[in-house]
C-alpha cells in the first residue's frame, strides 16, 4: 500500500481536488456573472481549474518533490536515491508512477500513444460513417464538427509524440551508448505533463455542449483553430487550448532533452557520422519541436485572451454579427498556426525517414547506402521546413506577392526528400532481403510516401492549389504522408523494437494479415478521396453533394477495412505483449548498440560504456555469407 | 522465425574493410528493372492519355466553365505526366529489389556500394525536375495574378454564417443570394466576410479565395460556358459550413441584363447590415441545399 504514495492514483486524487478548488475559487471569489463586455468568468474558472488540476497532478505523483528538496536543502540526491527514483526493484508499479528510467518512460509513452491513436481512430470511424452517404446520417453538424476537430488534433498530438516519445526515450539513449537521458527527471516530467493534457483534451465534448450559443458547443473550428471562429465557438475551445498548450510544454521539454542527450551523451567513438539514421531523424524532429511549438502555444494563448478577457487579436470589427471588439486580423492566426503547423508535419515524418533507413539496412544486410546523403536529406528537410508555411495561405489573400517565393521553397523541399528515397533504393539493391513484418511496413512506406509526396507537388503549385486547397484532395494528400508514411513507419518501429522493449516477439502471422488489410484499406480509401477532391468536394463537411456519393462510399468502406486492420494490429500488440514468444537479445541480427544489450535491458543499460569503432550496420560480404551458411537449408525455409 | 538467433559481430569489433567489390553478377539487374520501369511508365502514360479527355464527362473533374479551368487542367496533365515516371522509378526499383534479392532465392548477398556518380546524377535530375515545375508553375502564377481588363463586371461577395450574398455595384447595387453572371465577360470578385473566415470557391471556374473579416480580397475569372454551377465554402466556418453553397448561373448577356435590372430594388435578403439569427434549424439548412440534388448534377 505504501508503494501507492506517491503514484498516479494520488496524482489523480489531487488533480481532481485541484480542479474543483480552482474553478470554485473563481466562481465564488472572483465572479460568475458573465457580462458581454466583461471577462468570461465561466471559462476563466475552467482555465484556473485546469491549472490547479495540472499542479495537483504533479504534486500528487511526486514530480515536484526533488526540485523542492533541492531548493530547501540545496542537496543533490545521491546515487542510491537516483536509482530509487528510476524504479529500482520497484516491480510493475514503476510504470504507474513518476519514474525517471528512460525505458520506463518509453513504455509509458508507447501505451499512451496507442490509447491516443485508438481514440483518434474512433473519430475516423465516426467521420467515415457519417460520410458514407450524402445527407445527415448520424450526427447533427455540431457533433460532427467537434469530432472532426478532435480527430485532427488528437491524431496530431499522437503522431508528433509517437516516435520521439516511445522510441526517442527507450531506444535512442541505448543506441548512442548512454546510461539514461541527459535530464532523467525532466524526461519523466515531460510524460507526466502529457497525461493531464490528454485528460483535459478528452473532456472537450462535455463543455458547453447542448447549451449552444447559436454557434455550436464542443469545438467547431477544426484543428487549425483559426481566429476569429475560435473565439466564437463553444466552451470546448478553452479546454482544447489549455490541453494543447500543456502538450506543447511536454513536447518542448522532451525535445530539449533529446537534443541534449544526442549532443552530449554519445559513447566514445560514436561520432556524428556513426549514429544510426533513427538518431538523426529524431534529432531533426526534436529541433523542429523545440523551435516550432511555441508559435502555436502563442496562438492558443491569444485565443484564450480573446475568449476570456475580450481582447481582439483575431477579430476585425465589421459590425453586424462580427466577433469581438475589432482591430485584430484573422491572417495573424493563420500565420501563427502554420509557422508551427508546417514544421510540425515534418516533425512527424523525419523520424520515419530515419527509422525506415535503419530497418531497410538491417533487413537488407547492407550498410546504409550513401549515409551522408541520407543525413543531408533529413537535415535539409529540417531546415527548409521552416521556410514553407505560407503555402497554406496561397488563397488566404495575405501577401500574394510572396507566393512565388513560397512556391519555390515548397518545391525545393522535395529535393532533400528525394535523397531519402535514393538511400532506401540503394540500400535495398543487391542486399539479402529478409521479409519480416518491420521490413514489409518499411517497404510500404516507399509506395505510400511517393504518392503523398507527388500529390504534395501538385499542391505546391499555386494555380493548382487555388483549385484544390481546402478540398478533399488536400485531406487525401496529408493522410498519404502521415498515415501512409509516418504511421506505417510507426508500425514498422513497433514490430522492429518490440522484442527489445517487451522481451517478446510480435506475432508475425497476425501482423501479416493486419498488414495487407491496412495497405489495401488505406490505398483504396484515400485514392478514392483524391477523386472526391478533384470533383470539388470541400474538406470537413458533415454533408455533401450527391455528385460525390460514389467516391465517398468507396472511401468509407475501405476506411472501415483500414480501421479494422489497425485494430487487429493493436490486438496483436496486446496479445503478443502478454503471451508472445519470448525473444532473444538480438532476434534480427542487427548491429546497432541497442541489440547488443541483454533483454530485458538492465537499469543502466550497459555495465561498461561501449567504445564504438565503426559506422552503423557495417554488414560485410563475409559476415553475410557466414550468416547464410549458418542458416538451415540455405535460406529456403526462411521468411 | 526459426533462424532468428543469428549472432552478429558486436559493433565494438572493427568489422574489417567495407564490403569488397561486387561479385560479378550473372544477371544485369539494373537493366531488367529499367526495362520494367520503362514498360510500366509507357503503359501508364498511354492509359492516362486515353482517360484524360473523358474525365470531365465521367465527373472526375468539375465542368471546365471558365478561362481558369483550362489552365488548371493543363497544369494538372503536365504534373501527372511527370509524376508517372517518378512514381514507377521508386516502386519498380524497390519492388524489384524486394523480389530479386530476397534471401529465399538463396542468394548469399551482394553489395552495391555508392559510387560518387549516382548521388550526383540523382541530385541533378531532381533539381532539373523541380526547376522545370517551378518555372512552368510561375508562368501560370502570373496569369492568376493578372487582373482582367476589358469592361469587367464587378461583383461584391460577402460571406456570412452560412450563406453568400452578392451585389453588383455597376448595376445600382443589385443584390442576390444566388450568383448570376453573363457569359464571356471578365468578372472581378471583391470578397469580404462579416463574421469568421470563409472561402469562396467555384470549382467549375477553378477559383478560390478566402473571405477574411475586415479585409477585401480579390479574384477574377471569365465564365465561358452557359450553365448552372455552384459556389462552395472551403473553410470550416462553424455549424452549417457543409450547407454554405449557392448556385451560379452563367447566362447570355441579354438574360443577365434582364435579371440584374429585376434585382435593383433590393429584396430584403440578409446582408451585413441585418443581424441574421445564427441558430438556423438543421431542417432549414438542409432545405437551403435541397436544390443541389436537382440542378447541379452536371456540375
Ligand atoms: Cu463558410
Amino acid at each position: 500500500m505504501r508503494k501507492l504514495f506517491p503514484s498516479y492514483l494520488t496524482g489523480a486524487i489531487l488533480a481532481i481536488i485541484g480542479y474543483i478548488a480552482g474553478s470554485q475559487f473563481v466562481y465564488h471569489r472572483i465572479g460568475s456573472d458573465n457580462q458581454p463586455a466583461g471577462p468570461n468568468f465561466t471559462e476563466q474558472g475552467m482555465v484556473v481549474g485546469f491549472a490547479l488540476f495540472f499542479i495537483g497532478w504533479l504534486i500528487g505523483i511526486g514530480a515536484l518533490k526533488y526540485p523542492f528538496t533541492w531548493l530547501l536543502a540545496l542537496k543533490d540526491p545521491d546515487h542510491e536515491e537516483e536509482m530509487r527514483l528510476a524504479g529500482k526493484d520497484a516491480g510493475i508499479i514503476r510504470y504507474f508512477k513518476f519514474t525517471t528510467d528512460h525505458k520506463v518512460v518509453g513504455i509509458q509513452y508507447l501505451v499512451l500513444v496507442l490509447i491516443m491513436l485508438g481514440f483518434g481512430g474512433l473519430g475516423a470511424l465516426l467521420i467515415r460513417s457519417e460520410l458514407m452517404r450524402p445527407g445527415a446520417l448520424l450526427f447533427p453538424t455540431e457533433t460532427y464538427n467537434t469530432i472532426v476537430t478532435m480527430h485532427g488534433m488528437l491524431m496530431i498530438l499522437a503522431t508528433i509524440t509517437f516516435f520521439i516519445g516511445p522510441f526517442g526515450n527507450f531506444i535512442v539513449p541505448i543506441m548512442i551508448g548512454a546510461r539514461d537521458m541527459a535530464f532523467p527527471r525532466l524526461n519523466a516530467l515531460s510524460f507526466a505533463i502529457l497525461v493531464p493534457a490528454i485528460v483535459i483534451f478528452l473532456s472537450i465534448p462535455f463543455w458547453g455542449y447542448g447549451q449552444a450559443n447559436g454557434y455550436g458547443g464542443g469545438v467547431q473550428t477544426g484543428w487549425t483553430v483559426y481566429g476569429p471562429i475560435a473565439t466564437q465557438t463553444g466552451m470546448g475551445m478553452t479546454a482544447l487550448a489549455t490541453a494543447v498548450i500543456l502538450a506543447g510544454f511536454s513536447s518542448i521539454l522532451g525535445a530539449v532533452n533529446v537534443i541534449t542527450t544526442i549532443i552530449t551523451m554519445r559513447a566514445p567513438g560514436m561520432r556524428w557520422t556513426r549514429m544510426p539514421m533513427t538518431v538523426w531523424g529524431i534529432f531533426g524532429a526534436a529541433l523542429l519541436a523545440a523551435l516550432g511549438t511555441s508559435s502555436f502555444a502563442v496562438d492558443l494563448l491569444l485565443i484564450l485572451l480573446d475568449r476570456i478577457y475580450k481582447t481582439s487579436f483575431f477579430a476585425a470589427s465589421t459590425g453586424g454579427n462580427a466577433v469581438g471588439a475589432g482591430g485584430g486580423n484573422a491572417w495573424l492566426s493563420q500565420n501563427l498556426f502554420w509557422f508551427f503547423g508546417h514544421p510540425e508535419v515534418y516533425l512527424i515524418v523525419l523520424p520515419a525517414f530515419g527509422i525506415v533507413c535503419d530497418v531497410v539496412a538491417v533487413f537488407s544486410r547492407k550498410p546504409i547506402f550513401s549515409y551522408k546523403m541520407g543525413v543531408l536529406g533529413i537535415m535539409g528537410v529540417c531546415v527548409v521546413s521552416f521556410l514553407v508555411w505560407q503555402h497554406h495561405e496561397f488563397v488566404s489573400g495575405w501577401a500574394p506577392e510572396l507566393r512565388f517565393w513560397y512556391m519555390a521553397t515548397t518545391e525545393l523541399i522535395s529535393v532533400p526528400t528525394g535523397f531519402v528515397f535514393l538511400v532506401l533504393l540503394g540500400t535495398l539493391w543487391r542486399g539479402r532481403i529478409w521479409m519480416t513484418l518491420p521490413m514489409m511496413f518499411a517497404l510500404s512506406f516507399l509506395w505510400n510516401f511517393v504518392i503523398g509526396g507527388l500529390s504534395g507537388v501538385f499542391l505546391s503549385d499555386v494555380p493548382l492549389d487555388v483549385q484544390l486547397h481546402g478540398g478533399m484532395f488536400v485531406t487525401a494528400h496529408f493522410h498519404y504522408t502521415i498515415v501512409g508514411g509516418a504511421l506505417m513507419c510507426f508500425f514498422a518501429a513497433v514490430a522492429y523494437w518490440f522484442p527489445k522493449m517487451t522481451g517478446r516477439m510480435l506475432d508475425e502471422k497476425l501482423g501479416w494479415i493486419a498488414f495487407w488489410g491496412i495497405q489495401i484499406g488505406f490505398n483504396v480509401a484515400f485514392l478514392s478521396m483524391f477523386i472526391a477532391g478533384l470533383q470539388g468536394m470541400p474538406r470537413r463537411v458533415a454533408d455533401y453533394d450527391p455528385a460525390f456519393a460514389t467516391a465517398n462510399f468507396i472511401t468509407s468502406i475501405f476506411a472501415f477495412l483500414l480501421i479494422a486492420s489497425v485494430a487487429l494490429y493493436f490486438y496483436n500488440i496486446v496479445i503478443s505483449w502478454v503471451a508472445g514468444k519470448k525473444a532473444v537479445a538480438n532476434p534480427w541480427g542487427a548491429l546497432s548498440l541497442e541489440w547488443q544489450t541483454p533483454t530485458p535491458v538492465p537499469l543502466e543499460n550497459f555495465e561498461e560504456i561501449p567504445v564504438v569503432t565503426s559506422a552503423p550496420f557495417q554488414y560485410t560480404q563475409e559476415t553475410v555469407e557466414a550468416e547464410a551458411a549458418a542458416e538451415p537449408a540455405a535460406g529456403q525455409a526462411a521468411g | 522465425m526459426d533462424d532468428a538467433s543469428v549472432s552478429p559481430p558486436t559493433p565494438p569489433t572493427p568489422p574489417g574493410p567495407p564490403a569488397r567489390a561486387a561479385t560479378p553478377a550473372s544477371t544485369n539487374h539494373i537493366a531488367r528493372a529499367a526495362i520494367i520501369w520503362a514498360v510500366c511508365t509507357a503503359i501508364a502514360i498511354v492509359v492516362f492519355l486515353l482517360v484524360a479527355p473523358h474525365v470531365v464527362e465521367w465527373g472526375i473533374l468539375p465542368a471546365a466553365a471558365s478561362n481558369r479551368s483550362d489552365e488548371i487542367n493543363t497544369v494538372m496533365w503536365i504534373f501527372t505526366l511527370l509524376s508517372i515516371p517518378v512514381f514507377f522509378m521508386v516502386v519498380v526499383f524497390g519492388g524489384y529489389a524486394a523480389f530479386a534479392f530476397n534471401r529465399r532465392r538463396g542468394r548469399a548477398g551482394g553489395t552495391f556500394l555508392p559510387s560518387r556518380r549516382l548521388p550526383v546524377v540523382w541530385i541533378i535530375i531532381s533539381f532539373v525536375l523541380v526547376t522545370f515545375l517551378y518555372v512552368y508553375g510561375l508562368s501560370f502564377l502570373n496569369q492568376v495574378n493578372a487582373q482582367e481588363g476589358n469592361n469587367p463586371l464587378v461583383v461584391n461577395v460577402t460571406g456570412e454564417q452560412w450563406l453568400w450574398n452578392f451585389s453588383y455595384p455597376q448595376y445600382g447595387n443589385a443584390q442576390s443570394t444566388a450568383l448570376e453572371l453573363p457569359v464571356n465577360r471578365p468578372v472581378i470578385f471583391h470578397i469580404q466576410s462579416v463574421d469568421v473566415q470563409h472561402s469562396f470557391w467555384i470549382p467549375a471556374f477553378g477559383i478560390k479565395q478566402d473571405a477574411v473579416p475586415g479585409e477585401t480580397t480579390t479574384i477574377s475569372a471569365t465564365p465561358e460556358t452557359i450553365g448552372t454551377y455552384v459556389v462552395r465554402c472551403a473553410e470550416l466556418c462553424g455549424l452549417y459550413h457543409a450547407y454554405m453553397e449557392t448556385p451560379v448561373y452563367v447566362v447570355s448577356a441579354g438574360d443577365f441584363d434582364t435579371w440584374v435590372h429585376a434585382q435593383v430594388t433590393p429584396v430584403p435578403t440578409s446582408s451585413s447590415s441585418s443581424f441574421i439569427q445564427p441558430n438556423v434549424l438543421p431542417a432549414e439548412a438542409a432545405n437551403r441545399a435541397s436544390w443541389r440534388t436537382s440542378s447541379v448534377a452536371e456540375g
